[in-house]
C-alpha cells in the first residue's frame, strides 16, 4: 500500500504534494489531473460549492480505486487527494496523480482513476446559485 | 436501528441518523420500509445502501450492530 497516498481534507490541495507523492528515480512520466470548480453549470452561475464525504468508506473505495489502477497498469505510484467543505471558482476540489515509465499508461490509468472516483467514492457536491441550491446528479 | 445518511438523503430524511423502529432482514427491506416512511426517496435518481463501509447489494443480510448508510448519486471530484 506504500505506493498509493489517499488524502480526504478541508484544507487547500497541493499540485506540488501530489506530485512529490508520486514521482520517482525510474519514472519517466508523472500524470496528473486537476479538477477546478467552474463557474457555470448548464448556463446557470455557480457561486460555490461545497463537498462532504462519507469519511472512512471514501477512503477506502479511494484505495481500492488506487489497487485497482496499480493491477491494471505498469505504474510506480498513484496519489488521490479530494478536498472537503467550501470551495469557491478556480479552486481544486481532486487531484489524481499517476508516475509511471512510460507515458502511455500513466494517462490511461489517470482518466480510470478520476472516472471511477465519480462513480463510486461516497462523496457528494452541492451548487449553490444566485437563489437557489442543488445536490449534484441527486435527481434523474 | 440508527440509518446514516448524506447529501440528498439526509434532506428527505430530515437528519443525518434516522431511527426507524422495524428491523429490516437485509437490504432490499430496507428499502421498502424506506419507501413507505420516506415516499420522496422515489424521486432521487437511485441509492446504495452501505453496510459496514462497504456497498451491500440487495439480498445482503442486515445483522444487529451494523453499520447501515444510505448512499444517494455520488458526485465527487
Amino acid at each position: 500500500m506504500d505506493n498509493i497516498e489517499v488524502l480526504l481534507t478541508s484544507d487547500r490541495l497541493s499540485v506540488e504534494d501530489c506530485f512529490d507523492a508520486v514521482k520517482t528515480d525510474g519514472s519517466g512520466a508523472c500524470n496528473l489531473f486537476i479538477g477546478t470548480v467552474r463557474n457555470l453549470t448548464s448556463d446557470k452561475t455557480v457561486k460555490y460549492l461545497e463537498f462532504e464525504a462519507y469519511e472512512p468508506m471514501a477512503i477506502k473505495e479511494m484505495k481500492k480505486i488506487g489497487n485497482q489502477a496499480l493491477e491494471k497498469w505498469p505504474l510506480h505510484k498513484v496519489a488521490i487527494h479530494h478536498r472537503l467543505g467550501k470551495l469557491d471558482i478556480g479552486e481544486i476540489p481532486v487531484i489524481i496523480a499517476v508516475s509511471a515509465q512510460h507515458r502511455d499508461v500513466s494517462f490511461e490509468a489517470c482518466q480510470y482513476i478520476i472516472d471511477t472516483l465519480k462513480e463510486t467514492v461516497p462523496i457528494w457536491k452541492k451548487e449553490f446559485f444566485e437563489g437557489g441550491e442543488v445536490w449534484v446528479n441527486a435527481h434523474p | 436501528m440508527k440509518i446514516r445518511t448524506f447529501g440528498v438523503a439526509r434532506d428527505i430524511m430530515g437528519n443525518s441518523v434516522v431511527e426507524i423502529s422495524e428491523a429490516p432482514a437485509n437490504v432490499a427491506d430496507l428499502r421498502k420500509i424506506l419507501g413507505q416512511l420516506y415516499p420522496e426517496m422515489s424521486n432521487i435518481k437511485s441509492y446504495a445502501v452501505a453496510i459496514n463501509e462497504n456497498y451491500a447489494e440487495d439480498d445482503e443480510v442486515i445483522n444487529d450492530g451494523d453499520t447501515v448508510v444510505i448512499i444517494p448519486p455520488v458526485s465527487g471530484g
